[in-house]
Parts: structure tokens; C-alpha cells; sequence
């Protein structure tokens, strides 16, 4: 409704609006301008960040591409990715992301998925495939763009073929370093191509020489044939182990295991062998096996102490019957009485050393070579395992049936085969551990000797059967060393025989041992011999130096009718004293005396002989211990021989003479 | 003039609106009104403009009465806004029923924090509660202005009537003014006042845009007022922005004072209108009011503008209400006032915010 206005109104209205639009146009003026300066402003910004953000794509030494996050359509991409991937701008933008990658990729779909709800993706690793159809391994990550209102995903990969191989022979050559055994790897046609500083080490070689060698220079030419298959088996894709004797820098060729296999070192073939150095092993398996022995005598310490009984019983009734029969008069009982103690010392002599044997390392103490009769040694052998088998609560638990088979003499060592005997019977027992019977028995057949052990026991399954002759090989856990048997059969083939194996399981197992009987049936029979048969017009002067009575004693007794006279100090400053005033043929001294031992004694003998300018009077030390002396301390202390306790008189008669030089001065 | 009221509606009216301007003789006036129409509900404000079935009209006083059995009306006072804005608002709320859906309120246009009072009363009432009304004004003179609740004549007083019952509501809200230039962020803001735009003193940005005219401030912020563009203003991307008028500024320390809050961090235009948009939003506020309504009849206009669109408009303000009376029904009963600030909702079941420069209409049909 239009109202009619006066013309002042009027024109006071138009003059307001005139002037209300006046102002209008000059504020939005200056709000353009300053609208106009800020975009401009903004436009060289955004130009300026365009730029450089391009630059940055253009030149970056990684492949940067965007993809559609729905179709995953390669958008766009840098020129480092068609340099990479060895596809043209054109191609690229033509594939999808999965026909970049390696067939099978997974997890594509997910990993865009995840981008587009967190805004990132985390780095992950994928293979790329080039081109030229080559893979390479990267590492991918990636952030969501919007692109025109499309979301989108840019990648950023990173080649890290480099840094995996890097990072692979870190991780080899931590390994390689660490390990305590030498590492090799070689070419597989043998060349050396890596050592480790064990390597070097053991072998004595520095790191350049052992790369110039293969494994044919290294070890012992007797081995070489050893190398000749295993190459080929290597190849094949076994592991193998053998074992080669290396010739070490200095010349010395210790034994080595060595494991070796394929594998892929920087990316071609090779071998990775590992050298166990075996010395140590032997070593070790040595002092296992005394170990167990000890162990083992420990058990049996109570068949050591019943086999004496039996002997003490023999000496002591033998003893008391000598003297009855020499009061009665009747020589002819005494002496057989007498002859009876002597046998059963012997025997008791022949235990002690049995045992000792058992449990020393050395061989070269246990040389004795003896022909010996298997029967006693089973005997023995049966009765030292006792306890095994003869619990007094349950005396029908075990049986053990002995078939004696006179005449069967064997050449050897009596210890060493004692100790197979009694490894077996110990296995049989432990074989049955709810009783059950065990049967020993010997046969000759075409010229050997066959001892069979049959147990009732538990058998052996088939599938080991192969190996319980193999060292530590065990089937009883842990507390077994797994060497008993391992050991016996070394034994029995040093010996020139065997060891045969037969067993069903839950019936029982039969042990064969078979042994070469002895060439000649002449058995080692202990002379005997009474003093009159050595009696030689020469007379002997003879010290004897012990603080034990009794000894000396017996020894008066002894050489009383010989011609040997035997003079006697019961301790050491004693003889010393004696040894100062007059001369001797020869000297035996007891080792372990209270006021001083036999080697001071030898020692002090020695310098008064020295100094007195006189010659040095054999001298020898008696003793029931084991000591083990070296040439060099004996010869230090004037000790010319060691004899051992006990010691049969007419044996120790014939060593004085043999100790004594001719001609002999008589004083 | 009550018993005028009571004449037209042949009966004792349930509630009543009383608008009128700040000049002399209100007191008497109220007492009159009063003592005619005896109903406790009488509610209103001083004002700088009043709205009626004869239009616009200024130095005026218009009474409004309802009688209707289908709603319920409860009045409720608060004073001492300045204290605390907002637990005055939530005093307010308090004072109302539960049942209250849809409540107009009044505040001191001089010395209320209008957002604050919303805030307490939709801490009370919930977000959804629709919010008509206006601050109540005293012709342009910034000296005091009243408010009425019953016999009551207050100041720094606001006072609410709360509507419950069998009833259909719509709103609209249109400013007609647009952003123009870059936005800015309100670096540094408290309250109604902003000390920066971009790190630079509020004032010196204004002068840079005013130039010339820079010295007509705070009158000259009025045509220009400043839009809250950013997601404080963006109200649910309807194209409508919060607008805030100047009020003062402070040459000391560069920062303007607004009839409303700005957030700090906000971002902020300079917005632009003129005679035409401003009474094409006008004519916009009523279609989106009927709109809101839905198919319900409309039995009621109220209309509560800002005095800045008064400014602007000049002679023409009338138009405004004439537009506006057209589009929903010429014949229908309207009522309201030229304020300093205006409540309303963006629509029906939106929240309530204190508008500037904006032009409210809400309609009540069954």
C-alpha cells in the first residue's frame, strides 16, 4: 500500500538511500580489494606449494603413485616408478595396483580399506613385479587423498632389495660369529668363500689362507676318498656328516666332524658346514666312561667286599689249619694248608689289580698281555656282580645259570675283557627289572670261543637293534652314559672278535661274544719257585726300609734261607742313618712312611751319595698306592723302580737281582 | 485499552502481551491494562517498534489476549540478570512447568547476555525447547528499558511464558544479509566482546573495511554486521548464518562490543544487505514459518525483528510486517516487537539461539 509522501520526504528518503548505497559501494570496494590482495596472496602460496610438493614427486628416489581407493586404477604415478618398474607412463596409468604386485598378493582390499577409516596405512612389505617379469621386494605405505572429489590412495614404495641383503647377512654373520665350532661356507665346488674367526682359530690359518683353500687342501690325504661322494650327496639336498682328519697349520691332524649342507648364500648355491672338533669329544667320552666305571664299582663295592669274605675265609681257615697241622706233626697237610693262603692272596692280588684296571684311563698301565681263562673271569665276573642280582629279601627274583666250560683260554687282556663280561651281565640285569633269568655259557667252535649271555628281559625293538653298539646311544634315559656297550664291542674287536646281537621283544636278548682262542694252551703260570733254586754263591746286601712290622717281618722269614741278607728299618731316619754307615746292593724303601715319604728318602740318599762321592746304590720304592710318577720326579728323588703292593716275596727276589749290577761288591 | 482487549474477545483473556515504547506514562499504563483485563499472565517489554493488526507502528502500545482452552499459559519472572546471566536463565526455567513446550521469552535488552540465558534455560528445559521472543528495547536510546509480569514493572529482568498443551508451532528465521570477503577468526573474544581478528585488533580490521565511515561506528556495524560463518554460525548448513550486530567499541583497546556472543576461535565475515534482500528475507522468514507448521491452521502470528533492519529499512520498514502478513494470512492476528536481539529457533525441534539483524516469525495453528 503505497502511502503518498510528502516531496521533502521524499527526497530526504532518496538522499539516504542515495547515500546508504554510496557507503554500500565503498566498504565492498575495499573488502574486494582486500579480498583480491589475500586470494592473490594465497594463490601464490598454493602455487608456490604446488610447485614444490611437484618437485618432490618428480625427483624422489622412490616410487610414488595414486590409485583410485574403489577401483584401485592407477591414476598417476612419478617417473621413478616407470624407471622402476620398467613400464611406460602409459602403461602404468592403464593398469591396476594388483597387476603391479606379485600374483597372490593378499590383503590389497583390506589394507585401502583400513587407509580410508584411519587416513594412513602402515608400512607393510609387498613384491613388486617389473616389467622384465623380475620381483622386487618394497615397502609400502600410503595416506587417502581426495582427488576431484574421488577418494584416493597415494603409495609411497621403497625398494629394500638392498637393505634384505643386508639385513640377511647381518643376520648370517651374527650366527656365523658366534657359534663355537668352526662355520665354512664354500662354493659348492668346494672353494672357501666364508670362515668364521673359530674357523681360524682351531685351523691355524688367518682368514685369507682359509679362503684361498677348500676342504680337499685342508685335511689329511689319507681322508680324500672320504670327500669323493659326499659332494654329490651334498648336491642332491642331503645333509651330511663325515668325518676327515684336518691337517692344522702345524702339521697336526686332529680329528674333525663335519655336518654339512646346501643352502642359498647371496642368492646362489652353497655349502654350510659346521666341524665338530672331535679330540675334545674322545675327550669327554673317556672321562664318561671312567666315570661310569667308578660309578659302577661303587655299586658293586659290595661284591668287591663278599669276594673277600670268600678269600679272607680261605686265608683265615687255611691260616688256623697250618697251625693246627704243624702242631700235629703232619708237614705234608701244613704245606698244602699254606699253599692254599698263598693262592687265595694271589687271587685277592689279581682282584684288586682287576679292579684297579677297571677304573684307570691309560691304557698303557693295563698293557699286560696274558693268556687267561675265560671261565674264571665269568666266575669272577658273576661274582663282583652280585648285588646285582642276589638281593637277600627276594632271593627268587633273579637266576643266574652258569655253564663252566674248562680249557677255554683266551689271549688278551684279562681287564678289558672282565669288563665286558661285566657290562653284559649289568645290562642283562637291568634288562629284567621283574626278575627274570640270566644264562652264561661258552662253547668252541672252529677254532673261537663263544660266551653267550641270554637274558629274559625285555628285548630290544627292531628299529634299535642297529644302534646300541653306537656310542651314546641309550635307551635308559639319561643317568646312562649310552658307552657301556660301545665300548665293549671296541674292546672285543681290539681283541680280534666280535659281539653278535639277537632279541625278540618282551622274550629276552642274547648276547654273543665270539674271541679267538689262544694259539698256544701253555698257561702264564706263577713261578713258584722256592728260594733254593736261586741260591747263588753271590751274597746280596739287602735294605728294607718300612714302619710296618709285620712286613718286615715276613720278609726276615723269607730271605732267611736265601742269599740274600736282609737288613730292616722301621723308619725312615732310621735307614737314612743306616744307609750313612754302611753300603747296600740295593735299597727298597716304603713310600708312604710316617716321618718321611720313600721319594724324600730316595732324594737324601741320592745327595749323600753325591756328596760322599760314591756311586748310588739302586734304589726303589714300595708301595700299595697308585701314584703315577713321571720319569723325570723318580729320577729327581734317585728312584730306580717303583714296586707295587702287594708283591709275592720270590718275585721281589728276582727284581733285586735284576737291580743288582755285576760284578757286586761285597762289603 | 484492556477493556478494549476484552471487548474483541468477549471474555476474560488467559494471557496477554503487553509491548510498548519506553517514553513516559508506562507505569499508569501498566497499572491500566491490568486493572482491566485482570489476569495475572500479562507479559511484555519495553520495545523500539510495535508490531499489531494495524502493522508497524512506533512510540506506540500494543495488547495482545489470548483465551483458548487447548493451552495452558504459566508466567515466570527472574531479575538481577546481570549478576548471572545464566543461572537466571536456569531460574527461569525452573519456574516453568514441565510440561512447557514451546516458551516465549523477554529479556533486558541493555544489560541481559541473551546467549547466556539460553543456555541456563535449555540446561532446564532441554536443547529441543523452542525459544520465541526479544530483548526488550527503549527506542534506540540505550538508557534502560522494562519488562512486565503481572503488576510487575522490572529491569535487568527477564520474563517468560511458557505454552503447554494441544498446540501446533512453526518458525522462520531470514536475516537477508550474505558474507562477503574472506573469512577471519576471532582470535581473541569473550563474552559479547572481540579484541581480534587474525591477530590484529577487532577495530583496526573494521577501519580498514569502513575506511571513511570507520567514525560512524557502532551505528554504521548495524548495516554491516558480522557473521558467524564458521561451524559456530553454520546452523545445520541451511545458508543461515548468526549474525552480530555492533553495539560500542572501545578505541583503547580496538575491540567492539556485539548484541551477542562470539566464540572465540570462531570464524567471522563482514556480511552485506540491502533494502531488497532484507525484505526478501522477510517475506522468506514467513514462507519457511508456515512451512514449519505443517498442514495445521494458523491462528496466531508472532513477529519479533531487529531494530537494525528498522535502520536500514527506513520508511519502509512497514513493508516488512505487510510482507509478512501477506504471505500467512492478512487477516490473522499479529503481535510482536522491534528488539535488540531475537530469540528463536532455526526451525521447529532445532535449538534456540539469540539472533541480531534477523527478523523471527513464529506462528501457532491447531
Amino acid at each position: 500500500m503505497n502511502e503518498i509522501k510528502s516531496p521533502r520526504l521524499r527526497i530526504k528518503e532518496l538522499e539516504s538511500l542515495l547515500a546508504q548505497a554510496e557507503r554500500r559501494s565503498y566498504i565492498l570496494t575495499n573488502l574486494l580489494k582486500e579480498a583480491t590482495t589475500e586470494f592473490k596472496q594465497a594463490l601464490e602460496q598454493v602455487t608456490t606449494s604446488e610447485a614444490n610438493f611437484r618437485a618432490i614427486i618428480e625427483n624422489a628416489p622412490e616410487a610414488i603413485y595414486i590409485a583410485d581407493a574403489e577401483t584401485r586404477q592407477i591414476l598417476d604415478c612419478n617417473p621413478y616408478t616407470t624407471q622402476w618398474l620398467g613400464y611406460t607412463q602409459l602403461e602404468l596409468l592403464s593398469m591396476k595396483v594388483e597387476d603391479l604386485l606379485e600374483p597372490g598378493s593378499r590383503g590389497l582390499k583390506e589394507n585401502i580399506q583400513r587407509a580410508l577409516e584411519y587416513g594412513f596405512v602402515h608400512v607393510q612389505e609387498r613384491r613388486f613385479r617389473k616389467k622384465s617379469g623380475e620381483f622386487v621386494d618394497a615397502e609400502v605405505t600410503g595416506t587417502v587423498v581426495e582427488i576431484q572429489g574421488r577418494k584416493c590412495f597415494l603409495a609411497l614404495v621403497r625398494d629394500i632389495t638392498e637393505r634384505k641383503t643386508i639385513e640377511e647377512l647381518s643376520r648370517y654373520k651374527e650366527l656365523f660369529d658366534n657359534v663355537i665350532d668352526p662355520m665354512i661356507i664354500s662354493h659348492s665346488q668346494g672353494t672357501f668363500l666364508e670362515v668364521n674367526d673359530v674357523a681360524c682359530e682351531r685351523f691355524g690359518f688367518s682368514r685369507p689362507q682359509l679362503l684361498s683353500m677348500s676342504l680337499k687342501t685342508l685335511i689329511s690325504p689319507v681322508h680324500m676318498d672320504i670327500l669323493i661322494g659326499i659332494g654329490q650327496k651334498i648336491r642332491s639336498g642331503k645333509n651330511v656328516q663325515f668325518e676327515v682328519d684336518v691337517l692344522t697349520r702345524s702339521g697336526a691332524a686332529i680329528p674333525f666332524e663335519f655336518h654339512s649342507r646346501m643352502i642359498l648364500y647371496q642368492r646362489k648355491p652353497a655349502i654350510l658346514s659346521l666341524a665338530r672338533d672331535l679330540s675334545i669329544r674322545k675327550q669327554m667320552e673317556k672321562t664318561l666312561i671312567h666315570s661310569e666305571r667308578l660309578s659302577a664299582v661303587g655299586e658293586m663295592a659290595s661284591g668287591v667286599a663278599h669276594n673277600f669274605n670268600n678269600l679272607l675265609q680261605v686265608i683265615m681257615g687255611a691260616g688256623e689249619a697250618a697251625l693246627k697241622k704243624l702242631e700235629t706233626g703232619e708237614i705234608r697237610k701244613c704245606s698244602d694248608a699254606l699253599n692254599s693262603i698263598i693262592d687265595a692272596s694271589h687271587r685277592g692280588a689279581d682282584i684288586v689289580s682287576r679292579i684297579k684296571d677297571f677304573t684307570l684311563l691309560e691304557a698303557g698301565a693295563t698293557d699286560a698281555i696274558h693268556v687267561f681263562s675265560i671261565g674264571e673271569l665269568i666266575e669272577e665276573a658273576v661274582n663282583l656282580t652280585r648285588p646285582l642280582w642276589k638281593n637277600p629279601l627276594e632271593t627268587r627274583k633273579y637266576r643266574l645259570n652258569y655253564f663252566r666250560n674248562p680249557g677255554c683260554l683266551v689271549e688278551g687282556n684279562p681287564s678289558e675283557i672282565y669288563e665286558v663280561l661285566v657290562n653284559l651281565i649289568k645290562n642283562a640285569m637291568e634288562a629284567m627289572p621283574r626278575g627274570g633269568t640270566l644264562s652264561i655259557s661258552s662253547g668252541i667252535c672252529n677254532g673261537r670261543l663263544y660266551t653267550t649271555f641270554k637274558d629274559t628281559g625285555q628285548g630290544i625293538a627292531d628299529e634299535n637293534i642297529q644302534r646300541i653298539f653306537e656310542p651314546f646311544f641309550t635307551t635308559k634315559g639319561p643317568q646312562s652314559s649310552g658307552l657301556g656297550l660301545s665300548s665293549s664291542y671296541g674292546l672285543v674287536k681290539k681283541h680280534g672278535g666280535d659281539i653278535h646281537v639277537a632279541s625278540a621283544l618282551g622274550k629276552g636278548t642274547n648276547f654273543t661274544i665270539v674271541l679267538p682262542l689262544a694259539r698256544s694252551l701253555k698257561r702264564a703260570v706263577d713261578q713258584r719257585l722256592s728260594a733254593q733254586n736261586f741260591k747263588t754263591d753271590t751274597r746280596l746286601r739287602f735294605l728294607m726300609i718300612d714302619d710296618e712290622p709285620n712286613i718286615l717281618k715276613m720278609m726276615e722269614l723269607w730271605f732267611e734261607d736265601s742269599n740274600v741278607t736282609l737288613y730292616t728299618a722301621s723308619t725312615a731316619e732310621k735307614g737314612l742313618q743306616v744307609i750313612r754307615q754302611e753300603r747296600f746292593d740295593v735299597i727298597l724303601c716304603d713310600f708312604g712312611m710316617d716321618d718321611m715319604n720313600g721319594l724324600e728318602v730316595g732324594k737324601a740318599h741320592q745327595d749323600f751319595c753325591r756328596i760322599a762321592g760314591i756311586s748310588k746304590t739302586p734304589f726303589m720304592i714300595l708301595t700299595g698306592l697308585d701314584i703315577q710318577l713321571d720319569a723325570d720326579t723318580l729320577r729327581g728323588a734317585g728312584v730306580d723302580r717303583i714296586v707295587k703292593k702287594p708283591i709275592p716275596a720270590d718275585k721281589l727276589f728276582r727284581i733285586i737281582q735284576e737291580m743288582v749290577p755285576a760284578p757286586v761288591n761285597t762289603k | 485499552m484492556g477493556e478494549g482487549l476484552i471487548g474483541k474477545l468477549d471474555q476474560k483473556p488467559d494471557v496477554c502481551w503487553l509491548f510498548c515504547s519506553a517514553q513516559k506514562g508506562v507505569k499508569s499504563l501498566l497499572k491500566g491494562v491490568n486493572d482491566a483485563v485482570d489476569t495475572d499472565n500479562l507479559i511484555g517489554c519495553t520495545t523500539d517498534g510495535e508490531v499489531s493488526n494495524e502493522g508497524f507502528s512506533s512510540e506506540s502500545a500494543v495488547l495482545v489476549g489470548i483465551a483458548t482452552d487447548r493451552i495452558d499459559f504459566h508466567l515466570s519472572v527472574v531479575e538481577n540478570l546481570s549478576q548471572d546471566n545464566e543461572a537466571a536463565g536456569r531460574k527461569l526455567a525452573q519456574g516453568l512447568p514441565k510440561s512447557t513446550r514451546y516458551l516465549q521469552l523477554f529479556s533486558d535488552g541493555i544489560t541481559s547476555n541473551g546467549c547466556a540465558i539460553l543456555r541456563g534455560i535449555l540446561s532446564v528445559l532441554g536443547e529441543e525447547i523452542p525459544v520465541s521472543g526479544g530483548t526488550a528495547g527503549d527506542d534506540g536510546r540505550f538508557v534502560q528499558t522494562w519488562q512486565f509480569a503481572g503488576r510487575k514493572m522490572l529491569t535487568d529482568a527477564a520474563v517468560a511464558v511458557g505454552f503447554s498443551g494441544d498446540f501446533q508451532l512453526g518458525t522462520g528465521v531470514r536475516s537477508g544479509w550474505t558474507p562477503t570477503g574472506l573469512t577471519k577468526t576471532a582470535t581473541s573474544a569473550s563474552g559479547n566482546t572481540l579484541f581480534e581478528l587474525n591477530g590484529e585488533p577487532a577495530l583496526k580490521v573494521y577501519e580498514r573495511f569502513l575506511g571513511k565511515y570507520a567514525d560512524k561506528l557502532p551505528s554504521i556495524g548495524v548495516e554491516y554486521p558480522l557473521g558467524l560463518v564458521g561451524p559456530a554460525g553454520d546452523i545445520e548448513k541451511s545458508n543461515y548464518f548468526l549474525l552480530r550486530a555492533t553495539m560500542s567499541v572501545n578505541r583503547d583497546d580496538g575491540s567492539i562490543t556485539f548484541a551477542g556472543e562470539i566464540p572465540e576461535g570462531a570464524e567471522v565475515s563482514l556480511t552485506c544487505g540491502d533494502i531488497a534482500s532484507v525484505l526478501h528475507a522477510s517475506e522468506e522468514a514467513a514462507r519457511l514459518a508456515i512451512s514449519d507448521l505443517g498442514d495445521a491452521t494458523v491462528a496466531m502470528i508472532f513477529c519479533y525483528s531487529c531494530m537494525a533492519r528498522k535502520i536500514v529499512l527506513g520508511s519502509r520498514t512497514r513493508e516488512e510486517i505487510e510482507l509478512i502478513r501477506q504471505k500467512i494470512g492478512p487477516n490473522l492476528p499479529i503481535a510482536g516487537f522491534y528488539s535488540y536481539g531475537e530469540y528463536s529457533p532455526m526451525r521447529c525441534h532445532g535449538t534456540s539461539y539469540l539472533h541480531n539483524e534477523t527478523v523471527t516469525v513464529s506462528v501457532i495453528g491447531f
